[in-house]
């Protein structure tokens, strides 16, 4: 018999809401847990709080139960909409088959951290059929220091060799892009699986993100399940997204695909602008956040128009969160209407599942304001009772042949 | 667990980083916030002049309230401004930094309005 139990505490003190979300959780699930999922927001990271938060767990909960989580921007449960506290989702049903992962230095060798990973998950040898990888990894981060609250930086040196100098500087510092798509590429080629995840972040800022395993507190990690079912579970996504631009080409970029210096053989940043028709000049780090949130770098893949955000502006590049495989990109848009919408289409049908996970994107989230209690409507107007929607960094999903990472997207399970 | 009161609801509320100051305004009465010296406001002068100037704002915010007005902001040099309406004449209001992720933080301002609503209706 299926059961799944979602906790929440808003306490401001790690050790008790860590308690408080495994009394909660525990005690409305019927049997035990097969796993245990945790999501803090940020707000715990001051005095080794993620520790104390894990140790609450595991005063309540038995340490033999595998636990995993990333922090999250905020989250919708049956108890409203948060963007600060800790949610938790544990499922129990012996007819579910599970296997843990974790993969250390994604920033640093993020193919390295994908065979780790792989190979733990593989240890335990499970059916091939009907099978699902859920994913937390590290999202991407821009350095506190460096940049503060600002997302355009003027500083000549900075902006001319960041992204040359970006490899070394990930390798050495693990600081910066989360590398999602290249842990997807290898995971893709180790399993035939479908997956959903999303990545850890935290209230925004993209300073700092952990992902949790065990009583393990993590930086710049995947930590994931692999999970059998004795049928099929759904995955679906929608993306909110319109074109905006003409489909612009890329002709310069990194080796990595993150960094786009040349569109239309011109600055990229100058292209982006004079396609917004917003002068320079005019630009306030106010308008910048709003660009950032209304105005991502879009690219086809197959049929689909995949949302790629822009972490950071300069002179001399474009950073995009994901990886640009193509040169042919546009700039596309969307609105607080388009974002319902895709939540209504997305969650369509969840109401005959037993429960239903959701990852969306932090951007969403900030976009959407104190709007996302519309969409905590539409899941209550569509009879879904038994919920847990995630806002981290990126999401992936992997439904038909390729995985995709993206932002600004909504990707669910059905269970 | 202590009982819930609209000074605990804003201490909550101002625990966050970025909530650099908050306030219950109400139209002709004072208004309840939590002691300045927990504010984290580098010049302390605007949330006196704020709340000095809180029944002009309600004037205006009065004859649009019947229209559905329910969300006021404004920029001030470093600041901005959150008015969360309560009801025509009782507002949530807080000060955020210009720069801050103010779509995250509306989701915990609506929580606190929620609360204050409840506390408003039970009487507390």
């Amino acid at each position: 018999m299926f059961s799944a139990s979602v906790g929440l505490s808003r306490s401001w003190e790690p050790f008790e809401a860590g308690e408080e979300i495994a009394i909660n959780t525990l005690e409305k699930l019927e049997g035990r847990p097969n796993f245990f999922l945790v999501f803090p927001t940020i707000h715990f990271e001051k005095n080794n709080g993620f520790s104390k938060l894990l140790e609450g767990i595991f005063s309540q909960l038995n340490k033999n139960t595998p636990l995993l989580g990333g922090t999250v921007a905020g989250f919708i449960n049956p108890k409203g909409c948060y963007t600060r506290g800790v949610t938790s989702l544990a499922i129990d049903d012996p007819t579910i088959d599970i296997a843990v992962g974790l993969g250390h230095n994604t920033k640093r060798n993020p193919k390295l951290a994908a065979e780790e990973f792989s190979k733990a998950i593989k240890k335990k040898p499970m059916e091939n059929q009907n099978n699902i990888l859920f994913l937390i990894m590290a999202g991407s981060t821009i350095s506190e220091t460096i940049f503060h609250r600002k997302r355009y930086t003027h500083n000549p040196v900075i902006s001319s060799i960041l992204d040359k100098i970006y490899p070394l500087y990930s390798y050495i510092f693990q600081d910066g892009l989360g590398r999602e798509s290249e842990l997807l590429g290898t995971l893709s080629h180790n399993f035939s699986e479908k997956m959903i995840g999303v990545s850890a972040w935290d209230d925004n800022m993209a300073f700092r993100n952990y992902q949790f395993f065990g009583n393990k507190v993590l930086k710049n990690s995947i930590v994931g399940l692999r999970l059998h079912f004795k049928y099929k579970p759904i995955i679906k996504y929608e993306i909110p997204l319109n074109i905006f631009s003409e489909k612009l080409k890329i002709t310069k970029k990194d080796k990595l695909n993150y960094f786009i210096n040349e569109i239309n053989n011109e600055k990229a940043t100058n292209v982006f602008f004079n396609e917004l028709k917003i002068e320079k000049k005019y630009l306030t780090e106010e308008l910048l956040r709003k660009i950032t949130l209304y105005f991502p770098i879009s690219v086809y893949e197959g049929n689909t128009l995949l949302g790629r955000v822009i972490g950071l502006y300069s002179d001399n590049f474009l950073a995009s969160m994901s990886s640009i495989g193509t040169n042919e990109i546009y700039i596309s848009t969307t609105t607080g209407g388009n974002i319902l919408n895709s939540f209504n289409k997305v969650l369509q049908g969840g109401e005959k599942a037993n429960f239903v996970l959701g990852m969306s994107c932090a951007a969403i989230l900030e976009t959407l304001g104190s709007n996302v209690f519309e969409v905590r409507k539409i899941i209550e107007k569509k009879g879904i009772n038994n919920f847990l929607i995630l806002f981290g960094g990126s999401e992936y999903f992997k439904t038909e042949t390729a995985p995709i990472s993206c932002q600004e997207s909504s990707a669910v399970i059905f269970f | 667990m202590p009982e819930e009161t609209m000074l605990s609801v804003l201490e909550d509320l101002l625990k966050e980083e970025d909530i650099l100051a908050v306030m219950l305004a109400r139209k002709n009465e004072i208004s309840v916030s939590p002691s300045p010296d927990k504010f984290k406001l580098r010049d302390p002068s605007i949330f006196a002049l704020l709340q000095s100037t809180m029944n002009d704002f309600f004037a205006v915010i009065e004859k649009f309230s019947s229209q559905g007005l329910d969300k006021v902001y404004f920029e001030l040099g470093n600041y901005e401004v959150m008015f969360f309406l309560i009801s025509g004449d009782t507002a949530l209001v807080s000060i955020i930094p210009n720069l801050a992720n103010k779509g995250l933080l509306e989701v915990e301002m609506e929580n606190t309005r929620l609360r204050i609503k409840e506390l408003i209706r039970t009487g507390v």
